[in-house]
C-alpha cells in the first residue's frame, strides 16, 4: 500500500462501502502503521518500500509504542543504520563511542589540563602552604599566552565560536516546549545542540559554524529524542551528530559565503529553482523574474538554506523532512520543488499583488497545509522527466 | 576557572609614560573576568585602559591617585575564596608581613593583594596568602629607584587558585606558576 497523500482521504468515503466492512479512516490510518513496521522489522530493509512509504509521512509516536517509526525510518534514509538489520548493534556503538571521542577532544577545559600537568610535579603538593614565599614552577602555558599551540589561546578562540552557537540555540524554535521550558529539560537539549554544532565546527575549521546550522539540527535531535525507545533516545545526541554530518554534506556550499558564485553555491541553487519555475509556470515566473524584478535572494534564500524551517511551524516541519529525505531524487531536489510548489500554490495573489506585497508574501508565507503542498509538488513534477 | 588580573602602582602619566609594551601585547581584552588593581594607576586614561581589558575592575585609593571616589579597602568573592584589597601605603610599616595580617583579618580574607612597595612578593602563613603585584610599569618608589614591572594572574577554581606571575627582565616576559588551596 504505497500512499501519496491523497490517497487515505480519497478512498475513504467513495467505494468502500461497497467493497468491504467500512474502512474507516482510522482502519487506513492502522493499515498504513502496519506497514511501515513489516517495513522496518525486515531483516534487510528494503529502501524503495521505506521512501515510498515515507513520502507520504510517517505515522507519529502514539502512547505505547515501543519504538518511533519516524527516528528510525529518519536513521535509515539518513545512512546512519545501514540496510543490514545485522549490522546495526556493532555499527551504533562504534559511531556512539566516536562522536563521545571527538567530544573529550574538542571540550576542553585548560585549567584541567593545567592541573592535570602539575598534579604529576612531585614538589608541590609537599611545599604547597608552608610558611613563607610560594615556592615557584615552570610555565609551559599560561592564560595570557598568544602561542598558536598555546591550549589557552585555543580555548578563547574557540569561545568565539561557542558564543555564536549559543546566541543561534537559544533562539532556536523557541515555541516548542522540548527547547524552551522551565524543567530543565530543554537547557539539556540546548547543551546537546551547543556541543553537536561545536563538534562539527572543529571538524569544519574551513567553515566552522554559519548562523542557521542550528535549524538543520533541531529537527534531528527532536525526532530522536523523542524516541519512546530509551535505548535510543539515550544516544539521541550522538545520532542526531551523524545524521546531521549526512545533510551538511549535501547543503554546506550554502553556507560558504565563497562558495556563493560557484556551480555548487547558493545562487546556482536559487538559478535551479527559478529554472524549475520557469520550466512549469512560465506566467508566474514571467511576473516574479521580469516584471518584478524580484531577485531570489529575498525569499529562496532563506527557505533553501534553512529547508523552510522558518517558513511551517515545527509539526508541519516534521511533516516535511519525512518527504524530503525519503525522496529518490535526493533531498535538495526534493527541497526545490516543494518550492516551487509554494510559489505555484500562491500564484494568484502573486501575479494580482504589486512588488511590495508580493515581497511581503514571500517572505512570511501564508499558513498553508503542507500536505497540501507536498501533493502540489508531486503533481506538478509528475509529468516532467526531471 | 574564573581568571583574575592582578596588578596596580602604575603612576601614569607622573612616575612612567605607560605599561610596557610587552605587557600590552599579552594583555589582550576577553581573556580575564576581574582585574583587582592595588591602586596609584593615577591618571583616569590608565584605568579608562584596565576597563578596556575588562570592563569588572576593583580598584582602591592610592596614595596619589586622582579619582577620589575609590575606597580604601575592597573584598571580593570570586569563587570560594574571599580576595582582599588594598594600596598598602596606610599599613605601616609598608609591606610588614604583621601588619598586613592585621588588615587581611580586619577584613576576613584568604588572600590579600597590596602593593604601595613596587616590590613582586607572596607569603603564605596559616592557611592565608599575602600577595603583592608589585608595580605593572615598573615605576620608581619610595625606596627603589626602578623596579621590575610586574603583575599576576589568578586562575581560580572554587578554592584552589594557580598564580601566574608575569615579570619584564632584560626585555622579555618572565612568567613562573604557584599554587595555593584553602583548606577547611
Amino acid at each position: 500500500m504505497a500512499a501519496a497523500v491523497g490517497d487515505g482521504a480519497a478512498s475513504a468515503a467513495g467505494d468502500s462501502e461497497l467493497e468491504s466492512p467500512a474502512r474507516t479512516k482510522k482502519d487506513l490510518y492502522e493499515a498504513r502503521i502496519e506497514e511501515f513496521e513489516r517495513v522496518l522489522s525486515a531483516e534487510v530493509i528494503d529502501l524503495n518500500a521505506l521512501r515510498k512509504l515515507a513520502l507520504g509521512g510517517v505515522p507519529e509516536c502514539r502512547p505505547g509504542d515501543v519504538y518511533s517509526l519516524r527516528a528510525r525510518t529518519w536513521k535509515i534514509l539518513l545512512g546512519h543504520l545501514s540496510k543490514d538489520t545485522k549490522t546495526w548493534g556493532e555499527s551504533q556503538r562504534k559511531r556512539r563511542r566516536q562522536y563521545a571521542e571527538f567530544c573529550e577532544e574538542f571540550m576542553v577545559d585548560p585549567t584541567k589540563v593545567a592541573a592535570e600537568s602539575d598534579a604529576t610535579d612531585a614538589n608541590g603538593a609537599a611545599s604547597r602552604n608552608r610558611e613563607g614565599s610560594l615556592s615557584t614552577s615552570q610555565v609551559d602555558d599560561d592564560p595570557l599566552s598568544t602561542k598558536s599551540d598555546s591550549v589557552w589561546n585555543k580555548y578563547f578562540a574557540d569561545n568565539e565560536v561557542k558564543d555564536q552557537i549559543e546566541r543561534d540555540v537559544d533562539r532556536t524554535h523557541p515555541d516548542i516546549h522540548f527547547f524552551n521550558n522551565q524543567d530543565g529539560s530543554s537547557a539539556v537539549h540546548k547543551e546537546c545542540m551547543k556541543r553537536t554544532l561545536f563538534v562539527f565546527a572543529k571538524l569544519n575549521p574551513g567553515l566552522k559554524y554559519v548562523q542557521g546550522m542550528n535549524e538543520l539540527h533541531a529537527p534531528l535531535l527532536w525526532t530522536f529524542r523523542t524516541d519512546p525507545d530509551e535505548a535510543e533516545s539515550e544516544h539521541a545526541e550522538a545520532d542526531a551528530f551523524f545524521c546531521f554530518m549526512e545533510i551538511m554534506s549535501e547543503f554546506r556550499d550554502h553556507f560558504c559565503k565563497q562558495l556563493d558564485n560557484s556551480s555548487s553555491g547558493i545562487r546556482a541553487t536559487m538559478t535551479t529553482l527559478l529554472g524549475y519555475l520557469q520550466e512549469h509556470d512560465y506566467e508566474l515566473w514571467d511576473h516574479l523574474v521580469n516584471r518584478m524584478s524580484i531577485d531570489p535572494q529575498y525569499f529562496a534564500f532563506r527557505w533553501i538554506t534553512l529547508m523552510c524551517s522558518q517558513e511551517f511551524h515545527f509539526p508541519d516541519l516534521i511533516r516535511l523532512w519525512d518527504t524530503f529525505l525519503a525522496d529518490p531524487k535526493g533531498r535538495l531536489d526534493s527541497l526545490l520543488k516543494f518550492c516551487v510548489a509554494m510559489l505555484v500554490s500562491a500564484r494568484d495573489l502573486l501575479l494580482a499583488g504589486d512588488f511590495a506585497s508580493n515581497l511581503k508574501l514571500l517572505q512570511s508565507y501564508p499558513p498553508t497545509d503542507v500536505n497540501v503542498l507536498i501533493a502540489k509538488a508531486q503533481e506538478i513534477f509528475a509529468q516532467s522527466k526531471v | 576557572m574564573v581568571l583574575v588580573l592582578c596588578l596596580g602602582d602604575l603612576h601614569v602619566p607622573y612616575r612612567t609614560s605607560d605599561l610596557p609594551q610587552q605587557f600590552k601585547d599579552i594583555l589582550l581584552p576577553g581573556k580575564v573576568q576581574q582585574i583587582l588593581c592595588t591602586g596609584d594607576v593615577c591618571s583616569s586614561e590608565m584605568f579608562s585602559y584596565l576597563k578596556s581589558i575588562c570592563t569588572n575592575v576593583h580598584i582602591v585609593k592610592g596614595q596619589f591617585d586622582e579619582d577620589h571616589s575609590y575606597p580604601e579597602t575592597k573584598v571580593v568573592k570570586i569563587g570560594d575564596l574571599k580576595f582582599g584589597l588594598v594600596h598598602g601605603h596606610t599599613v605601616i610599616p609598608w609591606g610588614d608581613i604583621s601588619s598586613l595580617g592585621m588588615i587581611q583579618r580586619q577584613l576576613d580574607v584568604d588572600i590579600l593583594i597590596s602593593g604601595h612597595t613596587h616590590e613582586f612578593r607572596t607569603y603564605a602563613y596559616e592557611d592565608k596568602l599575602l600577595v603583592n603585584p608589585g608595580s605593572a610599569t615598573g615605576a620608581y618608589s619610595s625606596k627603589e629607584p626602578s623596579t621590575t614591572p610586574s603583575f599576576c594572574l589568578f586562575d581560580v577554581d572554587a578554592s584552589k587558585a594557580t598564580i601566574y606571575t608575569y615579570k619584564l627582565k632584560d626585555g622579555e616576559v618572565k612568567k613562573e606558576k604557584m599554587f595555593f588551596e584553602k583548606r577547611g
